[in-house]
């Protein structure tokens, strides 16, 4: 589990999950997203990131979620 | 109207659909599945018929949906809506059912435009309150993809193949929107994954309506349009914005555009990156290129000429 920080708020992301569909980096409506060299998905500019949920909204897996600091995140049981 | 945060609310409430599927990547049809789920309030069933999102969503003894889910056959996904539909009305005429319940048939292009087009019909007829979503990827995916009624002229097709006598399907595709929207339904629609905002405002406009609905959502499939698996999204945005796939909904007989690019892309960006339509750009080729580009014209001015007075 990858966890991308910005005040209040994170992205994380489940690099097991991913199937690298670009289908966040696509929707992403601030370029915050890319995929790395295995074809996984990175937030690059977690900077700019609004914390819409968009992303998390069009992941067909599952593999990326956005979350308040509050709530605690424990990794996913199985991992697939 | 839906915006992420609500959507992603009613995904909190009840996940109705759940990763560790076996759908490609850079797939459309979760894409799709999602976002029409999350933007329907009431409790929803749904209804499968035999194509990709059966095949990699129940594969035994897991399933993606926690939601009522019935899959019956390949031709009937339209029937098994009516036989629900018609039970919940009478379990609630009897006071044995208290909720609104929501239908939701989900069937891909080979489902909905060969095999189970007369089921829908005759649902769509006789007037079943249910939405009928078809994620339309233009051939028989789950089976190597073989070509259907959806299948776009000179596409390059497992049963349709490129070769000295032949440069794919030799005919055009179905119009299945229209076909629906001539049953006079209340809502019939034309969205895309590309655009969520829309989908998801169509998919609550289409369960609020009192009978039938109709959704035909553009769904990439990498696979067999042969693409990169990352750029499924903007492929199917330049579907949208050639004018290919206009977006558009029919609300009780009146047609209204809901987006007109405002400078259309030429059909060949469309074409280029997909693998199917590799042939078109080999010497010789030309003028199906243009008798591509005038069919697409030809389609999107006479969808102009239906919205006229409404947009």
């Amino acid at each position: 589990m990858n966890r991308y920080e910005q005040g209040n708020f994170f992205l994380a992301i489940e690099p097991r999950r991913c199937k690298g569909c670009g289908v966040c980096v696509q929707s992403c409506p601030q370029g915050v997203l890319t995929l790395n060299g295995e074809g996984k998905v990175e937030a690059k500019e977690i900077a700019r990131c609004v914390f819409c949920g968009l992303c998390e909204q069009r992941c067909p897996d599952f593999a990326i979620s956005v979350h308040k600091e509050r709530i605690t995140l424990t990794p996913s049981p199985s991992p697939l | 109207m839906p915006n992420t945060k609500e959507l992603a609310r009613h995904e909190e409430v009840q996940k109705r659909f759940t990763g560790a599927h076996a759908l490609c990547a850079g797939c459309g049809i979760p894409v799709c599945v999602r976002t029409i789920l999350n933007a329907i309030e009431e409790p929803v069933v749904v209804i499968n018929a035999t194509g990709c999102l059966e095949v990699a969503t129940t594969r035994y003894p897991t399933t993606a949906w926690n939601i009522p889910w019935i899959h019956v056959a390949f031709e009937n996904a339209a029937a098994v809506a009516s036989g629900v539909e018609a039970a919940y009305r009478a379990l609630r005429r009897r006071g044995k059912v208290s909720q609104e319940i929501r239908f939701v048939a989900f069937g891909g292009d080979g489902g909905t435009y060969d095999i189970g087009l007369q089921a829908l019909s005759g649902a769509l007829e006789r007037g079943h309150r249910f939405l009928y979503v078809c994620y339309d990827n233009e051939a028989y995916m789950n089976t190597g993809n073989q070509r259907s009624g959806a299948t776009p002229f000179a596409a390059q097709t497992s049963t349709a193949p490129v070769g000295e006598k032949s440069f794919g399907k030799s005919q055009r595709r179905k119009d299945l929107t229209e076909i629906v929207a001539a049953h006079h339904v209340p809502y019939v629609a034309q969205a895309s994954i590309s655009d969520w905002y829309d989908l998801a405002v169509k998919a609550r406009k289409a369960v609020s309506v009192d009978g039938p609905a109709f959704l035909n959502v553009l769904s990439t499939c990498p696979r067999g349009w042969g693409h990169p698996t990352d750029q499924s999204i903007k492929i199917a945005r330049v579907g949208v914005e050639t004018c290919y796939w206009p977006l558009y909904e029919i609300i009780e007989g009146r047609w209204y555009v809901n987006y007109i690019p405002e400078e259309r892309v030429p059909i060949t960006e469309w074409l280029r990156p997909q693998r199917r339509f590799a042939h078109l750009f080999e010497p010789g080729h030309e003028a199906l290129l243009a008798q591509i580009q005038r069919q697409v014209d030809e389609d999107w001015e006479k969808l102009l000429r239906k919205c006229e007075g409404t947009a």
